[in-house]
């Protein structure tokens, strides 16, 4: 099996001066599991493209250098030939899956091959095994959750027995469940089968006990390339990126008398080493006082007995939630469980098909969605959705000028607006020149144009790296204390519900199983493995200390530190 | 007071601008509450069931919307009727959902009615006999003398003619698997492209008319109101039209741009999967021809000998 050999690799897209892809050189060995890691806009992307072969075949820009797939430059194979070699999986599976159904999805790789029928009929069926979507192939794609889907675009690569298997953040629309599903998949191909594993990937708590090396880019560079062991060396390299250190490796590192120069890399790792020490018997002896304080404020959105279905399909069942005033709470559950229907409900977009829903005591009227945007602002999951000026004011004029009530409804100017969202030095710009960030604030600010006492944030974190993510979460908490917003946060993001919510709420096939605060529900393990919920890495190291037997968790490496140092002072 | 309708200028006025204005204004309405641009992708999306129309033979029901289409045309108004009335059975064969049969409905039935109207005030011919309601002289600004009834059956023909190939097209649609639509295009030997581009639109379809959605709601979020003013609040109207109007560029432009971005991935998604590669595909699976096909073929070769027996004869044909 060949090797991939990256050689002085530079790569500039037409409508850019600076390049994306800076003088890369570097080898990947057959069977290799790598995980291509770095913050947003560092060419993560671009690379894994220029491996598929999609750069410059597809996607034109200036190339220098080459990628070489043995002895054979890959820009001058044919891409037929090329993904028979290496295989690409795209970020969002609704985009990459052709047909409606399961099986005519695997086929149509081995079919446009023009194999025999018996080949096609053996590769559909292994690759189908190989993902353990066999029970599905019947199945249409429209029935499929977000992990089946992405499972199925990852089967049908295989169908085309490639080599080499290139994934750019195959996980990012994906609840825990479906990313554990979809990451257990590829290391078993790359155990079982020996296929290479190129992964792009921000979840890197997840990834990292999985794969054999790190290349860690910056601006276009790998500025790091090693094993997953050796890759954490340099903490701050890490932090200066805004890229994500697992929590084990940071715990690791604040206790050398306990890991001396290893990195250990799961939890499991993290508490046999710790089982017998000091820091356990401490954390045993004052399992206590890490109760925070409930929200008591008036009550701003209410849930009371509803139900919703469509048809058959019961959607949501008796759901009671009363959140108040300047709370910061988080709805997560796995993909279908009914939380972007819960939230939407209170938005005005459905109509409930039981029980009421109200907001600030009045009922909300269904379909009246601008005058409940008037109360209460709804945040997209991809902000991009949600613009449509031509530049940064434009953008608030148009919001401005045609929302209910004009102008005069309107609770600050648009200078005012640019400030709040720190946008004021890009008031010409074109959204879409703006960086992710950027536009999820500009997003933001038009909403925040009438003073909305709630925001509904689905997703906020999605597709961001961590320090985007969490400079984007602490500017939301910037607002709430500033104008007294509360928040409902839609997410999968387990970190951020642990750093941020004041309470947590857990749906599952459309019912409220559990409702407190984060490190008391965080503590109930496996009732949120059964709603297909994963708690924080710290967390979990914590229930595994005390054999699950406590009430409440930390919820940060920081927490359980000084938890752990300071019972053991005592 | 039915005299003072017929027989006063006022009231005449009055019937006569209700006549004019009624349809067109509430056509839209109708297709707003029945369908909206969510219920279109009922429309052009695939139904998985197990019936005898998802088992025919996929170029029978690709080659049946065209000879229908053709037989539609060839045939005077009364065997048209007749024809409207066999492509009916396909669809009781079908028995598609309800939500998918009112957005049919409701989408084949507008143009019918927008048709049978304008047709029924222009549908001009010599002589005022055929005026069911002459308009006064205080409409004659609007252009035509008044209602017809000759227009109104002209317009009900025409629209007829209409229906027959858009009812045997949809069955295509609703019961045919992309992959199927491939392979019959293969066997055609037409380009594989034109079947992926048909496949993909069929994929795709239904998710333009999502996102459409979501970008009306994500403008309504922003605080945009897109919501039709009640009956007894005339002077919301202007605005909320102007309103509809001025998002209408500003939906397309954000439709248009989701549009290339998906199209793109979906293009290097083909690549990948090695589409276009060779000349000819094969494929997993293969329509091997039974009863029910051959009984359908037979069937649309009966129609066809016997309408070119009609049209041959001038029993049938247009004059």
């Amino acid at each position: 099996m060949p090797d991939i050999h990256v050689d002085r690799l530079s790569f500039s897209y037409p409508d850019c001066d600076e390049p994306v892809l800076r003088s890369l050189d570097f080898k990947i060995v057959p069977g290799e599991f790598v995980l291509v890691a770095g913050a947003s806009g560092c060419g993560k992307s671009t690379l894994a493209l220029t491996l598929a072969g999609f750069i410059p075949t597809r996607i034109p820009g200036y190339l220098e250098g080459a990628v070489y797939f043995g002895s054979r430059k890959l820009s001058e194979m044919p891409l037929h030939e090329i993904s028979q070699r290496i295989g690409m999986v795209f970020q969002n599976p609704d985009n990459q899956l052709i047909e409606l159904d399961v099986e005519s999805e695997v086929a149509f790789g081995p079919e446009n091959l023009c194999l025999a029928r018996e080949e096609i009929e053996r590769r559909v069926a292994w690759a189908l095994r190989q993902t353990g979507m066999e029970n599905f192939r019947q199945r249409s794609i429209f029935s499929l959750s977000g992990g089946q889907k992405q499972r199925v675009a990852i089967a049908a690569m295989l169908a085309m027995r490639p080599e080499v298997l290139v994934l750019d953040e195959p996980t990012s629309d994906l609840d825990p469940v479906g990313t554990r599903e979809v990451l257990q998949v590829l290391q078993e191909l790359n155990h079982r089968e020996g296929l290479t594993v190129i992964l792009v990937e921000h979840k890197i708590d997840e990834v990292i006990p999985w794969v054999d090396r790190v290349l860690l880019m910056g601006q276009g560079q790998i500025i790091l390339d090693r094993p997953p062991r050796g890759a954490f060396a340099n903490l701050g390299l890490w932090d200066s990126l805004g890229v994500t250190v697992p929590d084990m490796v940071r715990v690791a590192r604040a206790l050398p008398e306990v890991f001396g120069d290893s990195t250990p890399l799961s939890v499991e790792e993290v508490s046999r080493a710790l089982l017998g020490t000091r820091y356990r018997d401490a954390l045993i002896r004052h399992d206590k006082d890490r109760y925070g304080r409930e929200y008591e404020g008036d009550s701003i959105l209410n849930w009371e007995g509803v139900h919703l279905a469509f048809g058959e399909v019961r959607v949501l069942r008796d759901i009671n939630i009363d959140i108040a005033a300047g709370e910061w709470a988080a709805l997560i559950g796995a993909n279908g469980s009914g939380k972007t229907s819960l939230a939407s409900l209170v938005m005005g977009f459905q109509e409930p098909s039981g029980g009421r829903v109200s907001c600030l005591g009045h009922p909300v009227c269904p379909g009246d969605i601008s005058k409940q945007a008037g109360t209460i602002g709804y945040l997209f999951q991809s902000a991009d959705n949600m613009l449509f000026g031509s530049s940064v004011e434009k953008e608030f004029e148009f919001g401005l000028r045609h929302r209910r009530g004009g102008l005069r409804e309107c609770g600050h100017t648009i200078e005012e607006l640019l400030e709040i969202v720190d946008l004021a030095d890009r008031r010409q710009a074109n959204p879409f020149q703006l960086s992710h960030g950027q536009r999820k604030r500009l997003a933001l600010g038009v909403l925040l144009a009438v003073s909305p006492r709630a925001l509904i944030l689905d997703e906020p974190t999605t597709g961001q790296d961590e320090g985007h993510a969490r400079q984007f979460l602490s500017f939301l908490e910037g607002l709430r204390r500033e104008f007294g917003l509360t928040y409902l946060m839609i997410t999968h993001d387990m970190r951020a519900v642990a750093a941020y919510a004041g309470r947590v709420l857990v749906l599952d096939e459309g019912e409220l199983r559990l409702s407190g605060r984060p490190e008391v529900v965080f503590a109930r393990q496996e009732e949120l493995a059964r709603c297909g919920i994963m708690p924080p890495a710290v967390a979990r190291l914590h229930l595994a200390l005390m054999d699950g037997g406590t009430k409440s968790v930390c919820l940060s490496v920081e927490e359980f530190l000084s938890a752990i140092k300071a019972k053991e002072a005592v | 007071m039915l005299s003072f309708f017929t027989q006063t200028i006022l009231g005449r006025t009055l019937v006569g601008y209700l006549l004019m204005f009624v349809v067109p204004l509430i056509l839209p309405i109708v297709f707003v509450k029945l369908v909206g641009f969510r219920g279109l992708r009922h429309l052009f999306s695939y139904e998985p069931k197990e019936t005898p129309i998802h088992r025919l033979d996929p170029r029978f029901k690709i080659i049946y919307p065209v000879v229908i289409g053709i037989l539609s045309v060839v045939l005077n108004w009364n065997y048209v009727l007749a024809l409207l009335g066999l492509t009916l059975i396909p669809w009781i064969l079908l028995r598609p959902c309800r939500n998918r049969v009112r957005v049919t409905l409701t989408m084949a039935f507008t143009p019918v009615i927008g048709m049978i109207w304008s047709q029924g005030l222009f549908y001009v011919i010599p002589g005022g006999s055929h005026l069911l309601f002459a308009f006064p002289w205080t409409i004659r600004w609007f252009g035509t003398p008044g209602l017809s009834g000759a227009g109104l059956v002209h317009g009900s023909h025409e629209a007829g003619r209409m229906l027959v190939p858009a009812s045997a097209s949809l069955i295509v649609l609703l019961s045919t698997k992309p992959s199927d639509i491939i392979w019959a295009f293969a066997k055609f030997h037409l380009p594989p492209v034109a079947g992926f581009a048909f496949t993909v639109a069929l994929r795709f379809v239904p998710q333009m008319f999502e996102r459409v959605a979501l970008l009306q709601k994500a403008m309504e979020v922003r605080g945009y109101s897109l919501k039709a003013p009640g009956w007894r609040e005339p002077g919301e109207w202007p605005g909320y039209l102007r309103r509809v109007l001025a998002s209408i560029p500003a939906l397309s432009a954000a439709l248009l741009v989701g549009s290339l971005r998906t199209t793109s991935v979906m293009a290097m998604v083909a690549d990948a999967r090695a589409f276009g590669s060779h000349q000819a595909r094969t494929t997993l699976r293969e329509h091997e021809l039974n009863d029910l096909d051959r009984f359908a073929w037979g069937a649309l070769a009966l129609l066809t000998v016997t309408v070119a027996g009609l049209v041959g004869f001038h029993i049938g044909g247009r004059a």
